[in-house]
C-alpha cells in the first residue's frame, strides 16, 4: 500500500506554506508564552513544579492553538474560490483529509515537543525542582489534548459552512457535554439519600449512625443503607479543561483517546461527503440549524434555570436571557429574524421542555433515593499513625464498604479522602480502628514502600499557626517574635525535612518533623544553610529546647534520619539533592555530600 | 472523452439546476458552453472538474468515474469564474504550486508567457488587477499540459489585445496536445472565433449542441424581394427559422443553405442578398424553432 495514496506531501507542503509567517509565529509564541510564565514567573519563587503547575498555560494555549491549526490547515472549505482552486486539483478528499490531520498533529505535537525539552532545560539550568514524570506527563496529556481539540475543531468544520458555524460546533462539543454533566452532578449533588448494596455483612455500619432514628435502623436491618453519597462523579470531568483540574488522570486520557478516534473517523466521513457548495453559510441544512441552535440553548436555559433558582425573583432575568439568546443566534448565525412570531413560539416550546426537565429533575429525583453499588477500588489519601500522608489504591471491598459508611461523630480521630475514578473526593472521617485495617492493608500490599521509592530532600521550616510567613514578610523580625511568645507561652516549634517524589501523575510528600535533632539544626545552621539560618537565627533549637515534649517527632533522633538516608542511597532518585528551604530562598545539596559532611560535623 | 449520462445536481429542495443532462464531448475540440446567467454553466464544470458530487447521473472522463478520483483529475485543471490565489503568493509561488500538482507543468511556459504579459514573476498576485489575476490563472492552466482544460467566463476582464493573445496560445496548445476545452460564457460573440463546438445549456440541461462549422455553413439568412406578392407561405418548401417582411423586403433564416439558394433563386428574385449569420443570431433562432423564446423588451 502506497503511503502517497494517503497522503499528498506536496500539497501538505504548500498548505503549511501558504501561512507560514503565522505557523512560525505560533511556533516560537506559544513556547515563548509558555516559558515566561511559567518559568520566569516561577524562578522568582521557590516552586517545586507540579503536572499542574507545567500545564497551566499549555491548557489554555489548547483551547486556541488547535483550533486557529485546524482553521489554517481546513479553513479554504468556508470560502467557494478556496474550494474552487483546491478541490480541482489532481488529490482526493481523502489525501487533503489525511495530510492536513497528519500535518496538523505534528505541527502540534511539535510545540509540545518544544515545550517538554523546554521543561527538561528548566529543570536542568534553573533552581525549579520539576520531576522528570511530571514532564513525561505533561508530554502524554498535551500531546493527546492538543490533537484532541485539533479532531474536533476539524470535525467542526466539516459540519459547519463558515466560521461562525464553526465557532457555535466547536463550543458545543467542547462545553456542551460538560455543562449537561455538570447540571446532572449540581443537581445530584443536592441528594441527601443514597442508598448503597450492601454485599456482605462486614458493611454493616454501626448502629449509631442511625443515632435511634426508627426508620435507619430499619434501613440497617434491611441491608439498604442510607449515606450522604453522590456517585454521578463518573460523568464529570469528561473534557480537557475539567480534568486537567483534577491533575492527570489515565482513565480521561484513554477516554479523550477513544473519542478522538471516534471524531476524526466521523470527521473523515463528513468531510468525504461534504457538500462543497454549501460553503459562506453556516448550516445550509434547515435541520442541522435547527438541532444545533436548540443543542446550544442548553446552557443557556440551564444559565437562566441557575439564576431562577438562586432567586425566585430572577425570574425576568431568565426570561430575558432566553429570549435574547434565542433571537440573537438567528441574527448571528442567519444574518437575520426568520419570522419573529413563530421563532417566538418555538422558543417558548423549547423553553418549557428544558426548563421543565430541570425543574422536574431536580425536584422529582431528588426525592428518591438512590440505590447504588459501591465501587471495587477507589484511590485513598490517608495520614497513617506516625503522620505520613499515603494516597494507596485500594481494592478490598469490604474495605470500601466501611469507609463509604460513616461511623458516629463523636468516634472519628482522623480523615481520608475516598477517591472514585481518579475524579471525584468524598472525605470521611474515621476511627483508630478503619486506620489500622487502612495501615495494615498499605503493608500488607506493600503500598507504602513504593512511596519512598523515589524522592528528593526538601528540608523545609514550618511553623505553628499562630505565624505565617509570605515572601514580603520580614522573616527574621517574625521569627524573633514568635521565639519571644515560644518562649513566654511555652508554644512548640517543629522543623520538618520533607521528601516529595512524583508517582502515579501526583507529587506526594513527605513530612518528617526533626526538630527533636539538635545536630542535624545546627549542621544546617553552620554549613550548608547560612543564608536560612540568618533569617531563623533567634530560632536556633538548645538541648533545652529539644527535651521538650514532641508528641509529633517522627525522626526522633539523628540516626533515625541518616538511617533513612542510607537506605535509600541506592534508590534512582530523580535529583540527588537536598533542597535546603526558607520561604524566601532554597540551597541544593548533594545528598551524598551531606551524608559524609553531616558525618564530619557530628563527629567533631 | 466526456461523457455526461443524466447529470442531475440541486443545491437544496428548491434549487435545482441541472436535470437529466447529458452530453458526449469528443476529444482534442475547444468545447463553448453558453447559456444565460444562472443557468448552471459553472455548476456543471464544478461537477465535471469534481469539486461538486452530483446528485444522480455519472460522469465519465476517458470511460471513467470523474468524482475524486484523482488519477483522472491529474489529467484536468479548472480555472473558475471567481479567482482565488494563496495569500502572498506570486505568479512564481503559485506556478511551482502547479507545478507540484501536475506531473508535465512547464515552468519555462509560465516565465515566457508572463514576460510576454509584462506580468512580474515575483510580485504578490493579489496586488494585481482583475484582468492581470486571471492572466496569471489562465498561463498557470495552460502550462499544466494537462488533457482536459476547463474555463469558467474565460475572458473575463481581459483587455482585447491580450485576449487575442491567449485564444493564440489556446489554439496552440490544441495543436500541441490532444487537449480538450470546455469554455463557459454568456457571451457567445468571445466564443464565436475560439470553439469548435457548442452547447447551449438552458432549462436544467444542454438543450442543444452542434459544431460552429455546421451550423454556420447549414443556416443562412437572406434579404429577398419579388417582383409579385409574397408571403410566409411563398417559402413554405424551405426549413424556415425566421421570417420578418418589411414593405416589399422580407428576411429569412432557413436551414439547408445549399437547398435554399437554389430554391430562392428559382424564384427570379429583384433582390437577393445573403447576409452573414452571427452565432449569437443562429443560437436564438434555433433556440426558437425548439421552443424557447424569449419575449421581447418593451
Amino acid at each position: 500500500m502506497s503511503l502517497k495514496k494517503w497522503i499528498n506531501f506536496k500539497y501538505l507542503y504548500q498548505n503549511f506554506k501558504k501561512s507560514k509567517s503565522l505557523f512560525i509565529f505560533l511556533i516560537c509564541i506559544v513556547p515563548f508564552i509558555n516559558f515566561w510564565i511559567i518559568g520566569i514567573n516561577l524562578l522568582s519563587k521557590n516552586y517545586i513544579i507540579d503536572f499542574y503547575e507545567l500545564g497551566k498555560v499549555s491548557i489554555i494555549i489548547a483551547f486556541l492553538l488547535p483550533i486557529i491549526v485546524a482553521f489554517l490547515l481546513f479553513g479554504f472549505v468556508f470560502k467557494k474560490s478556496a474550494i474552487d482552486f483546491i478541490m480541482s486539483k489532481p488529490i482526493s478528499r481523502k489525501q487533503i483529509f489525511i495530510s492536513n490531520i497528519l500535518g496538523g498533529i505534528t505541527y502540534l505535537l511539535l510545540i509540545v515537543l518544544i515545550n517538554f525539552l523546554g521543561f527538561i532545560i528548566l529543570s536542568l539550568i534553573t533552581n525549579l525542582f520539576i520531576p522528570f514524570g511530571a514532564i513525561i506527563d505533561y508530554l502524554i496529556y498535551f500531546s493527546i489534548t492538543y490533537i484532541f481539540i485539533f479532531i474536533i475543531s476539524v470535525l467542526a468544520i466539516a459540519l459547519s459552512g463558515n466560521i461562525v458555524g464553526f465557532i457555535i460546533i466547536i463550543l458545543l462539543l467542547l462545553f456542551l457535554y460538560p455543562t449537561i454533566s455538570y447540571i446532572e452532578y449540581k443537581i445530584n449533588s443536592d441528594f441527601s439519600n443514597i442508598y448503597y448494596v450492601c454485599e456482605d455483612a462486614s458493611c454493616m455500619p454501626d448502629k449509631n449512625y442511625c443515632n435511634n432514628d426508627a426508620e435507619c435502623l430499619k434501613m440497617l436491618n434491611e441491608n439498604n443503607y442510607k449515606y450522604e453519597v453522590s456517585l454521578k462523579y463518573e460523568k464529570i470531568n469528561t473534557t480537557p479543561i475539567n480534568y486537567f483540574n483534577s491533575g492527570f488522570s489515565t482513565k480521561s486520557i484513554i477516554k479523550t483517546v477513544i473519542l478522538s478516534i471516534i471524531y476524526v473517523v466521523i470527521a473523515y466521513y463528513i468531510f468525504k461527503n461534504r457538500k462543497m457548495e454549501n460553503s459562506e453559510i453556516s448550516f445550509k441544512n434547515k435541520y442541522l440549524y435547527k438541532i444545533i441552535k436548540i443543542l446550544s440553548y442548553i446552557p443557556i436555559t440551564y444559565l437562566a434555570y441557575m439564576f431562577y433558582s438562586a432567586d425566585k425573583s430572577f425570574i425576568i432575568i431568565a426570561i430575558v436571557i432566553c429570549i435574547v439568546y434565542y433571537y440573537l443566534y438567528d441574527i448571528i448565525v442567519n444574518k437575520h429574524i426568520n419570522k419573529v412570531f413563530k421563532t417566538g413560539i418555538e422558543m417558548i416550546i423549547v423553553s418549557i421542555i428544558f426548563l421543565g426537565s430541570y425543574f422536574i429533575y431536580e425536584n422529582i429525583c431528588k426525592n428518591n433515593d438512590k440505590l447504588l453499588s459501591i465501587p471495587n477500588e477507589v484511590t485513598i489519601n490517608y495520614t497513617d499513625n506516625v503522620g505520613v500522608n499515603y494516597d494507596i489504591l485500594l481494592s478490598d471491598k469490604s474495605l470500601i464498604n466501611e469507609l463509604i459508611i460513616p461511623t458516629k461523630l463523636d468516634d472519628y480521630n482522623s480523615t481520608i479522602t475516598i477517591i472514585f475514578d481518579d475524579l471525584y473526593y468524598l472525605t470521611r472521617n474515621i476511627n483508630a480502628n478503619i486506620l489500622e485495617k487502612i495501615d495494615n492493608y498499605a503493608k500488607n500490599n506493600n503500598l507504602k514502600d513504593k512511596f519512598t521509592a523515589k524522592n528528593i530532600l526538601h528540608i523545609t521550616s514550618s511553623l505553628d499557626s499562630e505565624l505565617t510567613f509570605s515572601n514580603d514578610t520580614n522573616f527574621k523580625n517574625e521569627i524573633t517574635s514568635y521565639i519571644d511568645n515560644y518562649n513566654s507561652n511555652n508554644i512548640k516549634y517543629d522543623i520538618y525535612i520533607t521528601l516529595y517524589k512524583y508517582e502515579n501523575h501526583i507529587l506526594k510528600e513527605l513530612m518528617l518533623n526533626v526538630s527533636g535533632d539538635k545536630y542535624l539544626l545546627n549542621y544546617v545552621k553552620n554549613i550548608y544553610n547560612e543564608e536560612f539560618l540568618k533569617r531563623v537565627e533567634n530560632a536556633y533549637v538548645t538541648d533545652e529546647e529539644i527535651s521538650e515534649d514532641f508528641s509529633n517527632v517522627f525522626i526522633q533522633n539523628k540516626d533515625d534520619f541518616i538511617s533513612f538516608l542510607q537506605k535509600h542511597q541506592h534508590d534512582e532518585l530523580t535529583n540527588d539533592i537536598i533542597i535546603l528551604y526558607s520561604d524566601l530562598d532554597r540551597y541544593y545539596i548533594n545528598r551524598d555530600i551531606f551524608l559524609m559532611e553531616y558525618d564530619k560535623y557530628v563527629t567533631n | 472523452m466526456i461523457e455526461i449520462k443524466n447529470l442531475r445536481k440541486s443545491f437544496d429542495e428548491a434549487t435545482c439546476v441541472l436535470d437529466k443532462l447529458s452530453s458526449t464531448i469528443p476529444d482534442n475540440v475547444i468545447y463553448g458552453l453558453v447559456g444565460a446567467n444562472g443557468v448552471g454553466k459553472s455548476t456543471l464544470l464544478r461537477c465535471i472538474s469534481s469539486i461538486y458530487k452530483a446528485d444522480a447521473g455519472e460522469i465519465l472522463i476517458d470511460g471513467k468515474s470523474s468524482y475524486d478520483n484523482e488519477e483522472i483529475k491529474k489529467e484536468i485543471v479548472f480555472i473558475p469564474d471567481d479567482l482565488f490565489f494563496y495569500p502572498g503568493y506570486s505568479l512564481y509561488d503559485t506556478a511551482k504550486f502547479y507545478q507540484s500538482m501536475y506531473e508535465r507543468f512547464d515552468l519555462e511556459f509560465v516565465i515566457n508567457a508572463a514576460k510576454n504579459l509584462k506580468l512580474d514573476l515575483n510580485k504578490s498576485i493579489n496586488t494585481f488587477s482583475k484582468g492581470m489575476r486571471r492572466q496569471c490563472a489562465i498561463i498557470c492552466a495552460l502550462a499544466t499540459n494537462v488533457k482536459y482544460m476547463f474555463f469558467d467566463e474565460t475572458f473575463d476582464g481581459i483587455d482585447p489585445v491580450v485576449r487575442l493573445y491567449f485564444k493564440k496560445l489556446i489554439a496552440k496548445q490544441m495543436t500541441k496536445q490532444d487537449t480538450t476545452i470546455i469554455m463557459t460564457s454568456h457571451n457567445l460573440r468571445e466564443l464565436e472565433d475560439v470553439c469548435d463546438n457548442l452547447g447551449l445549456i438552458n432549462d436544467k440541461k444542454i438543450i442543444f449542441e452542434s459544431d460552429i462549422d455546421t451550423l454556420k455553413t447549414d443556416m443562412l439568412k437572406v434579404q429577398i424581394s419579388l417582383k409579385g406578392e409574397m408571403n410566409k407561405n411563398t417559402f413554405k418548401d424551405l426549413d424556415v427559422l425566421y421570417y420578418k417582411k418589411v414593405g416589399r423586403v422580407a428576411t429569412l433564416i432557413v436551414k439547408d443553405a445549399k437547398k435554399s439558394k437554389k430554391y430562392l433563386e428559382s424564384l427570379k428574385p429583384i433582390i437577393l442578398d445573403y447576409l452573414s449569420l452571427t452565432l449569437e443570431e443562429i443560437f436564438i433562432y434555433q433556440m426558437e424553432v425548439m421552443g424557447y423564446v424569449f419575449k421581447e423588451m418593451d
